[in-house]
């Protein structure tokens, strides 16, 4: 335990943590938006993927203990490694150049982040509490999903969810890496290319959904 | 590249003025003929004899050796660490990567583990002591062995002599948006982490040196590389993941 205590009290081993949970719960929007691409075949096909889910009985219930565990440790650590930081300039340039390296995606990290946590409490507020809660309004799920999405307001909520998703993913992959300190001049390129392209490519995922709800299987969805 | 030598810039500095730890300084603004041959020190040596011929105190800066290997010299030159030049010591660059009539800003280098002094001095002993908490290796003087005794691999010998090329200056954390001091760590670190001469005190010395960073009140890395960018000697953020590997298996593997 003291180890333990000594590690965390580190900033590189508070990153560890930040990097490890940042990477579970990478996995887990994997798995959210293989979930969400049922809604290709109907409504029916998510509410079916809902129940299957439902019947785990006490396993949702620790996976879903668990991932709110993740999101906690990963955010309080965010937040404390970030006032170490501010606290490290108490006072600024007064002039300061761009240096080149840094990106907006890994410069608006604590952004992206914050932005996510407040689409997670109204995703969650929205359709897990009002579904344990036996709310009529989320009964017919994969249609309570549709009208959402396909609401001006639910778009605007879902569309910055995803771009601060994509943002906070593109600078996270090769960081945790790098973090993790695997790096090798062989394939840390790779590794990069590879951050980016995964990045895009979940963004473009969870864009697939409202684009095919509004264009093309509207009808068929509902 | 500025012109050519007789042409003379003339220029605009905003210089930051602090009397002390407890002072909050300000920026003074002064006006020069400079020759695009004169190095930034020696621009401000003539701004530090202008000062003293009209009886006022001279601008405060830390400097050495003037040949770009100690480490002394420092400044925030128009946002940037060093100034403009890439790879190049603040006593290297020269007047003539200005142009005439440019307005020159310089401050110190600003992070809360970096007090400053006086005006552009600063006080970096905590890198020094960070040196202190491992960054060595102990071992007995005496006649030295012979060159070849102990067999090291070509490319380790590269490696580790890049990253003893830091000069300990503290671009990095003037840099940094965190001010973090993770590259200077992790190049010492990595010096002695490639060599099988700090093998016998590996996980202590990467342990210690961490320990220290964190004590001297320094920000967390978020792999932005703006480090590397402000560099003089070129250190690699490679230096920082081998850092970071050599701390989580020294944290499992140390008693």
């Amino acid at each position: 335990m003291h180890a333990l205590r000594r590690f965390l009290d580190t900033s590189v081993g508070r990153k560890t943590v930040l990097a490890i949970t940042g990477m579970s719960l990478f996995g887990f929007v994997v798995v959210h938006l293989l979930g969400n691409f049922t809604l290709f075949s109907g409504t029916e096909a998510l509410n079916e993927y809902a129940d299957k889910l439902e019947a785990l009985g006490p396993v949702l219930i620790v996976a879903e203990v668990g991932l709110l565990v993740l999101f906690v440790v990963h955010m309080g650590l965010a937040l404390s490694l970030n006032r170490q930081s501010r606290e490290a300039r108490p006072e600024g340039y007064r002039l300061r150049a761009n240096m080149g390296n840094s990106t907006t995606a890994s410069r608006s990290m604590l952004i992206t982040g914050l932005v996510l946590g407040v689409f997670l409490v109204i995703h969650i507020a929205d359709f897990r509490i009002k579904k344990i809660m036996g709310n009529p309004d989320v009964a017919d799920l994969g249609q309570a999903v549709v009208d959402r999405i396909t609401s001006p307001i639910g778009l605007v909520i879902y569309l910055g969810g995803i771009i601060a998703l994509g943002l906070h993913l593109r600078h996270a992959l090769q960081s945790a890496f790098q973090t993790f300190g695997l790096s090798h001049p062989r394939w840390t390129q790779n590794v990069r290319c590879a951050s980016v392209a995964i990045a895009t490519l979940i963004t473009l995922g969870f864009l697939s959904i409202p684009l095919y709800l509004l264009f093309i299987g509207q009808g068929a969805a509902s | 590249m500025g012109g050519h030598s007789d042409e003379i810039l003339h220029l605009t500095l905003n210089i930051w003025r602090q009397s002390g730890a407890d002072d909050p300084g300000e920026f003074e603004t002064h006006t020069i003929d400079a020759s695009p041959s004169m190095s930034f020190l020696e621009m401000l040596d003539v701004v530090n004899e202008n000062l003293q011929e009209d009886g006022r105190e001279a601008v405060a800066f830390d400097h050495d050796c003037r040949e770009g290997i100690c480490g002394m010299c420092s400044l925030v030159i128009n946002g940037k660490p060093h100034g403009p030049e890439s790879e190049t010591t603040t006593c290297q660059l020269h007047m003539r990567s200005f142009s005439d009539g440019d307005v020159i800003w310089i401050e110190p280098f600003r992070a809360k583990a970096f007090p400053v002094l006086r005006d552009l001095i600063i006080d970096r002993s905590p890198l020094d002591r960070i040196i202190q908490a491992g960054g060595f290796v102990s071992i007995n003087t005496g006649a030295p062995q012979d060159a070849n005794a102990i067999p090291i691999a070509k490319e380790n010998a590269d490696l580790a002599m890049d990253a003893a090329a830091c000069i300990g200056c503290g671009a990095c954390v003037a840099a940094c948006p965190n001010a973090a001091a993770m590259l200077f760590t992790a190049a010492k670190v990595s010096q002695l982490a490639l060599l099988p001469q700090g093998e016998p005190e590996r996980e202590g010395r990467v342990i210690g040196m961490v320990e220290q960073m964190e004590t001297e009140g320094f920000g967390h890395c978020t792999n932005h590389y703006d480090c590397m960018a402000a560099c003089p000697k070129g250190i690699s953020t490679d230096n920082i993941a081998r850092m970071n590997r050599e701390y989580l298996r020294a944290s499992v593997l140390s008693r």
